[in-house]
């Protein structure tokens, strides 16, 4: 008995987990440790990251009472997070272990997926809280302009057009409707204003999927051109444009790397890279001057290549973000179905990005273009619009997210 | 700084452990019984890492923290001095106790108690706005265990104050507990022994409790400040958000003292045990064995004990409960629903010990386990809303009286995207580990040696995953830090 109590002893002390096979791991941990540690003091400084698209924090000038505060700590320690050696890498790891245990939201970006199993990131959609602001700034614009006819389109974004592909769970955890919102906006501009056009793209982007064709990035909040064309289709009639599923441009692939801004929030490298197609006509040669007023630059073309270069390729449409832009044609095709209508010359634009891509449309059919960005505007655009007499419509053009939190709506006047 | 921050993971520990390890290596041999050279150098690193450590949260109250120590260090000498003179060691101590509790009144619970004040008609004080001083409630109930240690003559004075400051200030368990006691440490403050076994003990305490802050607690945070913040919540979703706070708190607390004593270990201290499985517990008398062990335990030995604790008859023994259990719940943060946490779970202690105590523990193992995690979770929903009404507005969810669903998307939702993290979670809150680390000890010699290299490597994977999160700056918060 003792002795067994004696076997039993020896045994479990000798049962112990060995120590060298402990210490292996641990001076991995170490030296990988020390490693990262030394390589983050001799790395070159980097200052803009191009997957995340944003300024990555540098070092912060030490300062006593910065210590005091506690900022300069806190400025320290984004330091060392976005300056960490190989930063992209460990981002792309960490985002790839929460997919494999099954998320498919990641920073409020919803993963999508088509029949084939293709990934499209959709942006979080909440219910809206400013639509008000957005009629007001309707009706404002309506009763100042004068004389030309104010025309609405409202874009639904990618979680209308291709919400059938998001998991039904995140379906309904957003399912604030941005149809109904539409719907809303509209019967409130209607009650007050009865001469608006309004227009609502949903429709006809359902009808271009359906078609097959992709109407939004996979991986950016934009529409793409396929899109914003089925937009122009849409206000064709309205403005009166003859024959408006004729272009008589081309459409061209200019990238096939195209990571948007949601990619930027997630920068998965499981999802794809969406291409870019813009659309040009060979009769802008030569005649067609696009005018950035706050810049002073002068192109010949709506698009602006040194974009592709770059991350945030969309930028290329329209040169990026400018208060006030105008493009004139003098060989616009200015036929119209209603002639009574007069020669439809000019058109004003109130817009934000989705309009980047669908303008281009709109050049061959107008010998002037005057876009407006209210976000950076200040001036009054009915004013500018009863000014200019040649202008005949005015398009306000928004899509359903920057409607409702762009600081620029407020300022339409 | 907290540890599961890259700052801490790549320069300080490195550079805390290094210069510890070099110091103490340092030249120069002591009398008998003194302290050697070595470790006086080895507290002076340690001292200095803990002082910047501390002053790279809170600079400000560095001083502060610095007066608290140095109050008891005099404190403890003078009681010491006038040995014989028990009206003097009485009066010693109630300076230390009111200077100490004065310190903690001010800048934790001013406001609260203005606020109090001011519903008296006719009194409107301001508000001072003081901000709460990082660990200030951990150090004050560490210098107070002290003096009240010295006056019971439990431990002798600290003779030097730069190593009671080192004890202090010791950057391990200096803002979120454990509470360590002075005479805990106090023989390890002179001569303390490190061992590579013990080094690399610690090292993978440290590093276990890293996986369970980062990798658990961050994560299953997601999903409560997303579900805590929803709009409308189902049944389901809303029991599954009080259960996903509970497990949060849980590892996020638990794994800081993890850490704490991992980092103990690398240097050669020996805290006590802070948590054991509490959410295995079978009734919150057993919870509270087992929750927060180093706060309980201070309760009890200097306050419910010396209040009379249970030997004074059955009236005084409630009033002792009712104290402790509502300064147990003020002492988590200066809000009624604190209190109200404390007093309620003081409630159920009382009836476990005089009303269903029996009858509970006749009751089948898995219905034990049911009630005490019904209560406890039940119990973190008053603690984690401060504000009473919004979480009667998330009872209604609860209980299903807001016309909400049983079951709906939210829930299978949170399912379907934390499913993995959740299943880890509630397993790893009981005691499953230690059970197969036995396991793996009751095999052959050869089986032995490739599951523990396999758990070495899975070591490695995961700590790759915590910087991971960590340089993706996800959610990070430190729940305890409030307190």
């Amino acid at each position: 008995m003792t002795e067994m109590a004696e076997k039993e002893k020896t045994d479990i002390s000798e049962r112990e987990i060995p120590a060298g096979i402990r210490i292996l791991p641990a001076a991995v941990i170490a030296a990988a440790t020390v490693i990262l540690a030394v390589l983050f003091l001799i790395l070159p400084v980097r200052t803009f990251s191009e997957n995340e698209n944003r300024t990555l924090a540098a070092a912060p000038a030490f300062s006593v009472g910065g210590f005091l505060s506690g900022s300069f700590q806190e400025g320290f320690e984004q330091f060392l997070a976005d300056q960490f050696p190989g930063r992209d890498t460990w981002f792309a790891l960490s985002v790839r272990k929460e997919r494999l245990l099954g998320r498919q939201e990641i920073n409020s970006v919803y993963y999508a997926e088509d029949a084939d199993g293709e990934l499209r990131l959709i942006d979080e959609y909440r219910t809206p809280q400013n639509t008000e602001k957005f009629e007001q700034a309707v009706l404002r614009l309506a009763k100042g302009v004068e004389s030309a006819r104010v025309t609405v389109l409202l874009v639904p974004t990618a979680v209308t057009i291709y919400g059938d592909e998001l998991p039904a769970e995140a379906r309904a955890r957003m399912n604030a409707s941005q149809e109904e919102t539409i719907r809303q906006i509209f019967s409130g501009i209607e009650a007050e204003d009865t001469s608006v056009t309004l227009l609502s793209a949903q429709e006809v982007l359902e009808q271009g999927r359906s078609g097959g064709r992709n109407m939004f990035y996979r991986t950016d909040h934009h529409w793409t051109l396929a899109g914003a064309y089925e937009g122009y289709r849409l206000l064709s009639p309205a403005f009166g444009i003859e024959d408006a599923g004729q272009t008589a441009g081309t459409v061209r692939t200019v990238s096939g790397d195209f990571r948007g801004t949601t990619w930027s929030k997630v920068c998965d490298p499981e999802v794809s890279p969406d291409t870019i197609e813009i659309y040009e006509n060979p009769a802008w040669a030569g005649t067609l001057r696009v005018s950035y007023e706050d810049t002073g630059e002068e192109s010949d073309s709506p698009y602006n290549p040194k974009y592709l270069k770059v991350k945030d390729q969309y930028s290329l449409f329209l040169n990026n973000l400018h208060p006030f832009i105008t493009i004139t044609n003098p060989g616009a095709d200015l036929r119209r179905t209603d002639p009574a209508a007069g020669e439809r010359r000019a058109l004003a634009v109130v817009k934000d990005s989705y309009a980047n891509s669908l303008i281009p449309f709109l050049i061959d059919r107008y010998e002037t273009i005057y876009i407006f960005d209210p976000r950076y505007y200040r001036g009054s655009i009915s004013g500018f619009v009863n000014d200019h007499p040649e202008v005949q419509d005015v398009l306000v053009l928004y899509n359903l997210c920057t409607m409702d939190d762009d600081r620029g709506v407020g300022a339409i006047k | 700084m907290v540890f599961s921050s890259l700052l801490f993971l790549l320069f300080f520990l490195p550079a805390c452990l290094i210069l510890c390890f070099l110091a103490g290596r340092a030249a120069g041999s002591a009398r008998p019984g003194a302290e050697t050279a070595g470790n006086r150098a080895r507290n002076a690193v340690l001292l200095i890492f803990s002082l910047f450590f501390y002053a790279w949260g809170e600079a400000k109250c560095l001083p502060l923290l610095m007066f608290s120590a140095l109050v008891d260090y005099i404190d403890g000498r003078l009681l010491e001095k006038f040995d014989d003179r028990p009206g003097i060691r009485r009066l010693c101590l109630a300076v230390s106790l009111i200077i100490n509790f004065s310190l903690l009144g001010i800048f934790k619970y001013a406001d609260f108690f203005a606020g109090l004040a001011n519903r008296l008609p006719g009194v409107n004080l301001p508000l001072p706005g003081i901000a709460l001083p990082i660990g200030i409630s951990f150090y004050t109930f560490q210098t107070t265990s002290y003096s009240i240690d010295v006056y019971r003559r439990q431990v002798s004075a600290e003779k030097n104050y730069f190593r009671y400051l080192t004890y202090v200030s010791m950057f391990p368990q200096l803002i979120a507990g454990p509470i360590v006691r002075y005479r805990t440490v106090s023989e390890e403050l002179l001569h303390r022994r490190t061992s590579g076994e013990l080094f690399t003990d610690g090292f993978f305490r440290f590093l276990i409790g890293l996986f369970r802050k980062v990798l658990i607690a961050n994560v299953l945070g997601e999903l409560w400040a997303s579900l805590s913040a929803a709009a409308d919540l189902s049944v389901a979703a809303a029991w599954l958000g009080l259960l996903t706070f509970t497990l949060q708190l849980y590892f996020d607390f638990s794994a800081y003292s993890d850490m704490a004593i991992g980092l103990g270990w690398m240097l050669g201290f020996h805290f006590e045990e802070n948590f054991r499985y509490p959410l295995s517990a079978v009734s919150l008398t057993d919870f509270w064995r087992r929750w927060h062990i180093s706060l309980s335990g201070w309760f009890r030995d200097y306050l419910y004990i010396p209040l009379g604790g249970n030997r004074r008859g059955r009236v005084l023994q409630l009033r002792n409960l009712l104290i402790v259990w509502f300064l147990t719940g003020l002492w988590h943060g200066a809000s009624w629903n604190f209190v109200l946490w404390g007093l309620y779970h003081g409630l159920f202690l009382v009836l476990e010990k005089f009303v269903w105590g029996r009858f509970l523990e006749k009751l089948p193992r898995f219905f034990r386990h049911l009630y005490a995690l019904a209560v406890i979770v039940f119990g973190f929903g008053i603690f984690y809303f401060d504000d009473l009404s919004v979480f009667g507005h998330y009872l209604t969810f609860a209980f299903g009286t807001a016309g909400n669903a049983l079951l709906a998307a939210d829930f299978l939702w949170s399912l379907r995207n934390y499913f993995p993290v959740l299943l880890t979670a509630l397993v790893l809150a009981f005691p499953v580990y230690p059970r197969i680390r036995a396991w793996i000890c009751s095999r052959k010699s050869g089986i032995r040696r490739i599951l523990t290299l396999t758990g070495g490597i899975c070591c490695i994977a995961l700590y790759l995953l915590c910087l991971a999160a960590l340089v993706r700056d996800s959610y990070n918060p430190f729940l305890y830090f409030r307190f």
